[in-house]
């Protein structure tokens, strides 16, 4: 569907059609169709291009509420693919963004966004608000040409945005590892760092060793192919087990872990499991881990329950089929969480962060009102 | 006139209502004052107005909470004569609003109930230290949304607020046991999370509590216990101390100086402490739930602005 | 085989032999000198082979059985042929290529750890010198042709029933004639000494014997031709050659290699043949884990006493201790010894240091098994009572445990608790790839009904989250300086347990504590088969699949690379044969890598110069990790495995 979405459809175009595309994408993200936060991100803002293009609404806020509505269908459908939910929100808050501007310059008191999106302290002293006109029908006609515009540019910024992410990111990181530097990743399945690791290598001519955990039993295959790749960029890869990572890490100079989502309080969830015991790990040897995550991983979510957000898959990968009289209980955690005093800094596609400044960046790109896709505003 | 007491008012304010929070207290007082003196000109606001924090400063020995009340205020009224220049207009405003204020401040601990809800979980064991309000109205409404949770109240001696929130908690029916303060080191394995209020939270986003709350922070950053704070953001204030040392206080934190014979009124000591930002996990305010860090963001911004 | 040896080798031989060996030499490069050179060869080779078959049938073999012994002699010198072959070629290549290929399989971590394939070379060396040619489809370790391979039920080459006649059939080959016994079984590893050592002088000699052994092969172009055939239907015919592969034999670059292994070929006859069979066992890591490698150990050693004769001249107290020696050096070859092991061995020497020279031997030997009998009942099984009876006091009803692996005292323990005493616990196993030990031990468990859980160490962040009271760990050694030397990943289980301040315990035999002092899993550590790690099968992790065929596939490659190589120049000679062979061959050999290609994407690691797999076996935790350890002298903190070492090394 990756090509066709791209071209411009036709506004008039049947919603049922918009309707028929969402079913299927929803059916995949539930069936785990669709891998990798990378993809996912694509798709969804593909899926939104033609959602907005056919969307109806009379005024800006419904569409506001038709695009929440998709996300958290989405979101439901897939509750730990984080990038669809992150790019919704983004569009949304280029939606709201301008909505600001346009009651700025008009002077038109639109705002139905009441407040401000972080409070400040300041609020307990504040006026009481004014209660606001409602200058609705004197410029509906105007803005919804308007908005639709707007999102749609959104969408294909962010796009932009998304598949230049790893220039912006090796720009930054290569400066920090050094020549002859061993790195460590427990992240085999990350382009992000697959693509900088190359780049170092070919661009900047630094020699280095890698060595790549296993990943086992999930992301073995990954973390092969991912060390072949490597070794015939000639960088020097050394594939180890998931066990030998505590016994090599005094030898290690940096982690580098790719993410999947990276939340406002610092903290992320990658991938693979073993992550978090490997960044343990490596805090325990004060070893420095960086984290790479493009912006559109950022996600306004506040890890509460880390249990809700790691995925966990069938126990056949860990173990053989056995007696079911006798069976055993297994865990098999696909995704892991580190937690933000486990990472050092984020390098990301707009700069390097500490973990602890995650959440200025995140409030930087979402408003605080579509935090949560499921609540109906009150 | 002249017989107003800023002190006086700001006592009497607490007492009669015991649900409102120092920096509030403070605030009220100081619209007090403004509606009784009516200044004339904006220096004389802000010069009464600068007076007037300095003494109530002064004559409460624990000062740190209701100094973020008067910070606020005093930022209130420069940024509107700066950046406004309306100051009449700005003054017939604080006068006119003060009841609207303590609703606010109200307000704010039902958001911080709300944003902080969902830190609870059934079946978690909650350790409380010292009696907050903020604190009580989360777990409060965490009862109220039928969360099966438990709690562990210290009894947070010398003022014993600890009695105080076992009882009230008691009443709501959540299962509470309480225990003395030392005791925090022998269960702090068998609990899950930490919940203290605070008087001030300074601008490296450590906080300034009733004394014991850094014992707690320490004892559970060593156990990895995550360890929140409960508190209206009103209460940040520009303050920076670098330990329990350098705070305000009433008098020397050790005093060896010989009183009486009996043991009991030989207790002295420090009330309050600062606990630093490295053991909290996050700050739990109106706001939303902040790193640390976060904290100082709020500040600049309110004074940079 | 030793230098002096290959070089007295020659001197009883013809001068005209000396010179077709020299020729035969460069034979690969010189096709027209070789002929002539082989037909002198020819005269001498058949006037051996009457003699030998006169002999053997002396000695009562059939013809059938002699036949088949040609044939495989035939192989074997096929074979070494191909390697000679291969060797020039290398030489050409310069030392350059051989340094990159050396770096391929040290990595740079672990450059100072000798690797499996060090081992495996040196092993395979041994095994080949040991075995009669009777038995040589014995071959290198994991390679064995499939036919054989499927008929044994073991995983491996070096299995019981190969190796036991082979012993057996050492013990009667000297017996046989001189010359002729005693050059077949040198062949092999002449030819593997000579591939480490291209230019020294054992090289001639080699030739020589190479020549000498290729009783029945009658014209350079078909015994060529032959090896391809032979080289493409591998699986079809069975007993073959002692075949190394490259990858074996580039690991005798290192000099020292080369001359440990020749020290022990010097000794090979003293080796016991119960010896040879621990020592595959314990290659192939069909005996896993410090206390049963040990306990098999003392169990070889009684009978290695038992069957010990005292050489004339010499007492037993005196002689012993060094034909144990060689025995040891040969088990060290298999795998690095452990440390109870060590501490057993250290024990045993004393021992035998004590005896009164009076002693008849009888008295000797018998009070000797009796003692090593106790030792192991003293040390392993009573210890690890006392340990049970300690450890079960610290567990109480329903408490989950977290334990790593698979260790003999813990599921010992285990039980005793959940079956016996009827407390009601959880396990939760944890294990890691590649060795997979912990599912023996969660199988066992669960099959005594305990409440069992499988994980694997990714999934350390999940378990923790459970509600864990203790991890229970085993060792495999306590340093002195309280560190736990185990599998690799239990201190990364150690170290997540006390992040989140739950305790460890550490059961442990005070046989294991070492006298050694290590900071880190780097400096001392044993490197397991990279190998291990390539098989996987990506859509079914769990089915675990052995690297059998890793060895044996990189042969097969090696020989189709050389027998493509042999064609060629095989062709312009118009030997039909050959080029028939051959084309059938390739058809073979396309569809073969068809589906053997895409199985394990990091098959031919060995070909990427940057690349390495690193499979460590063991690493180190930390004191502050444990909390304490268990040992049959009670619970101790790790601080206190000095003071048991000084207070009790002597009774140990």
């Amino acid at each position: 569907m990756s090509s066709q979405a791209f071209s411009p459809v036709h506004p008039n175009a049947a919603t049922s059609d918009v309707n028929i595309t969402i079913d299927t994408f929803v059916a995949k993200l539930k069936r785990r169709q669709v891998q990798g936060s990378y993809a996912i991100a694509l798709e969804t803002l593909q899926l939104l291009m033609r959602f907005i293009s056919a969307a109806r609404w009379n005024h800006v806020n419904e569409l506001i509420e038709q695009i929440r509505d998709l996300g958290n269908k989405l979101e439901k459908a897939h509750p730990t693919a984080f990038s669809c939910g992150n790019v919704v929100r983004r569009i949304l808050a280029v939606l709201r963004d301008e909505i600001e501007e346009v009651s700025m310059s008009t002077t038109v008191t639109s705002t139905t966004v009441a407040e401000p999106l972080i409070s400040s302290m300041f609020n307990l002293l504040q006026k009481p608000e004014q209660p606001h006109q409602n200058g609705k029908n004197s410029s509906s006609m105007r803005t919804k040409t308007d908005y639709r515009q707007v999102a749609i540019q959104g969408i294909k910024d962010l796009i932009d945005e998304i598949k230049n992410i790893d220039e912006g990111i090796q720009q930054i990181a290569i400066d920090l590892i050094h020549d002859h530097e061993i790195l460590l990743t427990p992240t085999p399945d990350s382009k992000t760092v697959l693509k900088f690791l190359i780049t170092a290598r070919e661009r900047s001519n630094r020699t280095f060793t890698v060595l790549v955990t296993e990943g086992f039993p999930n992301n073995t295959k990954n973390a092969h192919e991912f060390a072949k790749k490597l070794a015939q960029h000639n960088i020097e890869t050394l594939v180890v087990p998931d066990s030998a990572v505590f016994a090599l890490m005094s030898r290690v100079g940096k982690v580098i872990i790719g993410t999947k989502a990276v939340f406002v309080n610092g903290g992320t969830i990658s991938s693979n499991s073993g992550v978090s015991s490997v960044c343990e790990c490596a805090r325990e040897f004060r070893t420095p881990v960086f984290a790479v995550a493009g912006l559109y991983k950022l996600s306004p979510l506040y890890p509460f329950d880390v249990e809700k957000f790691v995925e966990f898959g069938g126990s056949q990968r860990t173990l053989p089929r056995m007696d079911p009289r006798k069976r055993l209980d297994t865990v098999n955690q696909i995704t892991d969480y580190v937690p933000p005093e486990n990472i050092d800094i984020y390098i990301t596609n707009v700069g390097g962060f500490n973990p602890s400044f995650i959440y200025r960046i995140a409030w930087d790109n979402y408003k605080q009102a579509d935090v949560h896709l499921d609540k109906k505003k009150v | 006139m002249s017989e107003f007491n800023i002190t006086e008012t700001y006592l009497r304010f607490l007492e009669e209502d015991t649900e409102m929070t120092m920096p509030i207290a403070a605030i009220e007082a100081l619209v007090t004052l403004l509606r009784i003196k009516t200044p004339e000109t904006a220096a004389e606001m802000i010069n009464t107005i600068k007076s007037s924090t300095e003494e109530l400063i002064k004559s409460i020995p624990n000062s740190v909470s209701l100094r973020a009340g008067c910070d606020i205020f005093m930022r209130f009224v420069l940024r509107n004569l700066h950046l406004y220049g309306d100051w009449e207009n700005c003054k017939q405003h604080l006068i006119e609003n003060g009841q609207l204020f303590v609703s606010r401040a109200k307000k704010s601990r039902n958001k911080i109930a709300e944003i902080g809800v969902d830190f609870i979980s059934d079946d978690d064991i909650i350790l409380v230290h010292g009696y907050s309000r903020a604190v009580f109205s989360l777990l409060n409404h965490a009862a109220n949304k039928f969360i099966r949770f438990r709690c562990v109240v210290t009894e947070s001696r010398p003022s014993k607020q600890g009695n105080q929130l076992y009882s009230l908690l008691e009443q709501k029916g959540i299962p509470v046991t309480l225990i003395v303060d030392s005791a925090v080191g022998a269960v702090i394995d068998k609990v899950d999370k930490v919940f203290v209020g605070a008087e001030g939270v300074a601008e490296s986003g450590g906080i300034i509590n009733l004394v014991g709350t850094y014992s707690v922070g320490v004892l559970a950053h060593n156990a990895r216990k995550p360890f929140y704070v409960v508190t209206e953001s009103h209460k940040f204030v520009r303050m920076f101390p670098l330990s329990s040392d350098d705070l305000p206080m009433a008098g020397p934190p050790l005093d060896f100086t010989r009183r009486t014979d009996d043991v009991e009124d030989a207790l002295r000591g420090p009330t309050i402490d600062y606990t630093a930002q490295e053991y909290i996990t996050a700050l739990i305010t109106d706001l939303g739930v902040l790193t640390p860090s976060a904290v100082s963001e709020e500040l600049i911004k309110m004074w940079y602005d | 085989m030793s230098e002096s040896e290959a070089k007295s080798g020659p001197t009883t031989l013809s001068s005209k032999a000396k010179q077709a060996a020299t020729a035969a030499t460069g034979a690969a490069a010189n096709g027209e000198k070789k002929l002539t050179n082989k037909e002198l060869k020819e005269l001498k080779k058949q006037e051996k082979a009457a003699k030998r078959a006169a002999m053997k049938q002396a000695n009562g073999m059939s013809i059938e059985q002699q036949q088949q012994q040609a044939q495989m002699k035939k192989e074997k010198k096929q074979s070494q042929r191909e390697q000679q072959q291969k060797r020039e070629q290398k030489l050409k290549n310069a030392s350059k290529k051989k340094q990159n290929e050396r770096s391929v399989k040290k990595s740079t971590l672990f450059g100072h750890l000798e690797t499996t394939e060090e081992r495996r070379a040196t092993i395979l060396a041994l095994t080949s010198a040991v075995s009669s040619p009777k038995t040589s489809r014995i071959t290198a370790a994991g390679l064995m042709i499939p036919v054989v391979a499927s008929a044994l039920s073991g995983s491996n080459v070096l299995t019981a029933s190969s190796l036991t006649p082979m012993g057996s059939s050492t013990a009667s080959a000297p017996a046989a004639a001189v010359p002729a016994s005693a050059t077949a079984p040198t062949i092999a590893p002449s030819t593997v000494l000579s591939a480490a050592s291209t230019s020294t002088s054992t090289n001639t000699s080699t030739a020589i014997q190479q020549e000498i052994s290729s009783s029945s092969a009658s014209d350079v172009a078909k015994t060529l031709a032959s090896i391809s055939l032979e080289a493409g239907e591998f699986s079809v015919i069975p007993g073959i050659s002692s075949v190394i592969p490259t990858v074996l034999e580039q690991s005798f670059d290192s000099s020292s290699l080369v001359s440990s292994v020749k020290e022990l070929l010097l000794n090979k006859d003293l080796i016991h043949p119960s010896i040879l069979l621990l020592t595959s066992h314990l290659a192939h890591y069909k005996i896993v884990g410090s206390i049963p490698r040990c306990i098999a150990m003392l169990e070889v050693f009684q009978i290695v006493i038992k069957d010990y004769q005292t050489p004339k001249g010499t007492t037993l107290s005196r002689n012993l201790t060094s034909y144990l020696s060689h025995q040891i050096d040969l088990l060290k070859k298999a795998r690095p010894l452990s440390v109870t092991m060590g501490n057993a061995i250290r024990w045993l020497k004393q021992e035998i240091s004590l005896i009164d020279p009076s002693t008849p031997d009888k008295a000797a030997k018998k009070d000797l098994c009796e003692k090593i009998g106790q030792f192991a009942k003293e040390k392993i099984e009573l210890a690890d009572q006392l340990i049970i009876d300690n450890a079960s006091t610290q567990i109480e009803n329903s408490t989950t445990i977290v334990t790593y692996g698979s260790s003999k005292v813990l599921a010992e323990l285990l039980l005793h608790n959940a079956i016996s005493l009827r407390k009601d616990i959880k396990v939760i196993v944890v294990d890691s790839r590649p060795l997979f030990e912990g599912r023996k031990m969660a199988e066992t468990l669960r099959n005594a009904g305990v409440n069992v859980m499988y994980a694997l160490i990714t999934s350390l962040d999940t378990i923790f989250n459970m509600d864990v009271d203790y991890v229970f760990l085993g060792a495999h050694s306590i340093l002195s300086n309280g560190f736990l030397y185990s599998r690799a990943g239990t201190a990364m289980l150690a170290m997540t347990a006390k992040r989140r301040n739950i305790p460890v315990l550490v059961c442990c035999e005070s046989l294991k504590f070492s006298q050694r002092v290590q900071l880190d899993s780097v400096t001392f550590n044993e490197l397991a088969d990279p190998n291990d790690l390539v098989n996987i099968d990506y859509e079914n992790p769990v089915e675990r699949r052995g690297n059998k065929g890793a060895l044996l596939k990189q042969f097969i490659k090696e020989r189709r690379s050389e027998k493509k190589k042999l064609d060629l120049e095989n062709k312009p000679k118009g030997n039909k044969t050959g080029s028939k062979n051959g084309s059938v061959e390739e058809n073979k050999d396309t569809s073969n890598e068809g589906d053997s290609n895409d199985k394990n994407i990091l098959d031919g690691w060995q070909e990427l110069p940057s690349l390495n797999i690193v499979n460590v076996l063991y690493d180190l935790t930390p004191p502050e990790y444990i909390k304490k350890v268990i040992t049959e002298f009670g619970a101790l903190p790790p601080s206190s495995v000095p003071v048991i070492l000084r207070e009790y090394k002597g009774s140990a």
